[in-house]
């Protein structure tokens, strides 16, 4: 393998025991496209620090000619969503608001890959907050996509899907509370996975929405999002909703997906009536439609299932995701952390008032909504009566998974849009996450994989779900697809 | 439910959420706003009877764990690094403006 060309862990670790190339060496490669960083996917990079790691870890390698055991991402480049905190590395949400903040402590996801070896490239792009599904609200500029320099990345996590593709890391943190590690993913042609509700500890992300938001990997492979996510999966006691329950082999589920006997190959997959309808651009279909089709080939069953609630997921998380931040975010107030205003004489009403002007159009938007859902004389025809429906879609959910293993349909109806395209309109926006938003409000974990290109090279990606905890089933099946050849 | 958004709501809203917004702000929220709420009015639309609501994903009982303090970023010369956010330090905490008249 040439400098300049590794992609994968697989490829660097390799080259790693074979003593063919240092870590310094493999970190420059990916340097060099985050400090250009022509697709503004990065807000901060730390290339001095990422150098220091780099240079122990050259020694190390060459002290032990082994990569160590107990750190199955040594010398790997990552970038890290905006929205995870990293102790004295600025950790801005894409905002105004948190600009200058220098957080005291790190995410416990983050530490995990921190303490795997994985080498810190920088801080990724994002809208702001984690509101949005095109990276165009931003306080730092939008992101750019990888290939298409008119379009989106898709969002939130746009930085982290540029990121992967213009090879300025190899694998990526996002977070996942409607769609914004998959949409991304599936914009840019990469692998996007969002956890179960609860697999990865929250502790560090910044919050959005608590009974949504998940972090959750971005790679080229399925094998280098299941090495992440198997780092970071597991009880943290820091985070009263994440799990207790085991944490799966999603690195063994790769290598399993490769039998001849394989699991997947007797899979039954759903596919919903709901989620193959109109909006579906022809190119989308067809391309989902063949992967659908491939599986069939091989062995697996496909079964239609009904989600009849689908059509009210996107009303149903404009009013709980909403309704949720408008309460996160009213600890920026200009007190402990973030902007403070230099205003005195003010009233504490009208401190906050400026403490909090900071905040961009999507967010004021949102916390508009939410505060709205939340106020007395709507609480309960808003957002009560939201929580019911999102009992239904769960429901849905539960029903079919007794006759299915996995559910697919297309991560997104349309591919990557033109920047500006939908900005001015938010409901326009907001009906982009029909297919990703139902897994968050059901809390499943769920996986976008590249299945083609349309018309104008943009690619095409298609979705994954299985029930609560069964991540291994999700990769094996995901990997199965990947490694199908030409 | 049909709500009628007005900018005058949305003014009433936003200072609920200490948010300050122009005259220009407020109609420009209210329509923007109004139309994502007549979106979701469709949610009248379902038979949720006998639904009860769902707030937590899994129904688990809120973990506890025994009353031990312990360090929180511990700074590299003893005090606690969380004053590194603070934009003013007084006595060990976070200087804050004035905002009781006469204290």
């Amino acid at each position: 393998m040439a400098a300049g060309e590794f992609k994968t862990i697989r490829q660097i670790h390799e080259a790693y025991a074979q003593g063919r190339v240092r870590p310094s060496e493999v970190l420059e490669q990916f340097l060099k496209p985050a400090l250009a960083n022509s697709h503004n996917a990065f807000i901060t990079v730390t290339a001095d620090a990422a150098r220091a790691v780099a240079r122990e870890q050259d020694a190390r390698l060459a002290r032990d000619k082994a990569i160590p055991k107990d750190q199955p991402l040594f010398g790997v480049p990552m970038g890290i969503k905006d929205a995870i905190v990293t102790e004295g590395i600025r950790t801005t949400c894409a905002s105004k608001m948190l600009a200058s903040y220098i957080p005291p402590y790190s995410a416990t996801a983050y530490e995990r890959l921190r303490r795997a070896g994985m080498i810190t490239v920088g801080k990724l792009n994002m809208d702001e907050f984690a509101m949005g599904g095109s990276n165009e609200n931003s306080a730092f500029g939008r992101v750019i996509h990888p290939t298409a320099p008119d379009r989106v990345p898709g969002g939130s996590s746009g930085g982290s899907a540029a990121a992967v593709v213009e090879g300025s890391a190899v694998a990526t943190l996002g977070s996942d509370t409607g769609g914004s590690v998959r949409l991304p993913a599936s914009y840019c042609g990469i692998v996007g996975l969002k956890p179960t509700y609860g697999r990865v500890s929250r502790y560090g992300l910044v919050a959005f929405a608590s009974s949504l938001d998940q972090i959750g990997p971005l790679a080229h492979s399925v094998e280098d999002t299941a090495h992440v996510l198997q780092v970071m999966a597991g009880h943290d006691p820091m985070d009263s909703t994440s799990s207790r329950e085991a944490v799966g082999d999603y690195v063994g589920a790769v290598e399993k997906a490769r039998a001849s006997d394989a699991d997947w190959r007797r899979m039954r997959i759903g596919v919903p009536r709901q989620y193959f309808t109109d909006g579906i651009t022809p190119e989308v279909a067809a391309s989902v439609e063949a992967a659908l089709k491939w599986y069939e080939s091989q062995g697996a069953k496909l079964v239609p299932v009904d989600l009849p609630h689908t059509k009210y997921a996107v009303s149903v998380y404009y009013v709980v995701a909403v309704s949720e931040a408008s309460a996160n975010l009213s600890r920026f107030d200009g007190i402990r952390f973030g902007y403070r205003p230099e205003t005195q004489g003010l009233d504490l009403a009208n401190y906050y008032r400026k403490a909090r002007s900071q905040f961009g159009p999507e967010v004021k938007r949102r916390i508009l909504l939410g505060t709205f859902a939340l106020t007395s004389g709507y609480y309960d025809a808003y957002y009560g009566r939201a929580c019911q429906v999102r009992r239904k879609i769960r429901e849905d959910f539960d029903r079919a998974f007794q006759s299915v293993d996995l559910i697919a349909c297309p991560t997104s109806p349309i591919t990557a849009f033109k920047a500006g395209e939908k900005s001015h309109d938010p409901l326009k926006m907001y009906l982009v996450d029909v297919f990703t938003i139902s897994a968050n409000l059901a809390s499943l974990p769920a996986i976008s994989v590249p299945c083609g290109r349309d018309g104008s090279g943009l690619p095409i990606g298609f979705q994954l779900m299985a029930p609560h905890f069964h991540e291994a089933r999700l990769v094996q099946a995901a990997a199965a697809f990947e490694g199908r050849g030409a | 439910m049909k709500v009628q958004v007005t900018a005058d709501l949305i003014k009433k809203i936003a200072d609920l959420a200490r948010l300050e917004l122009s005259d220009e702000e407020a109609v420009r929220y209210a329509e923007q706003v109004g139309k994502v709420i007549h979106y979701i009015d469709e949610l009248s639309e379902v038979d949720v009877t006998g639904v009860a609501p769902m707030v937590q994903p899994f129904d688990v009982d809120t973990p506890l764990r025994a009353d031990e303090p312990g360090p929180f970023a511990p700074g590299r010369d003893g005090s606690p690094r969380i004053l590194e956010c603070a934009p003013e330090v007084a006595a060990d905490g976070f200087k804050v403006p004035q905002i009781i008249e006469g204290a």
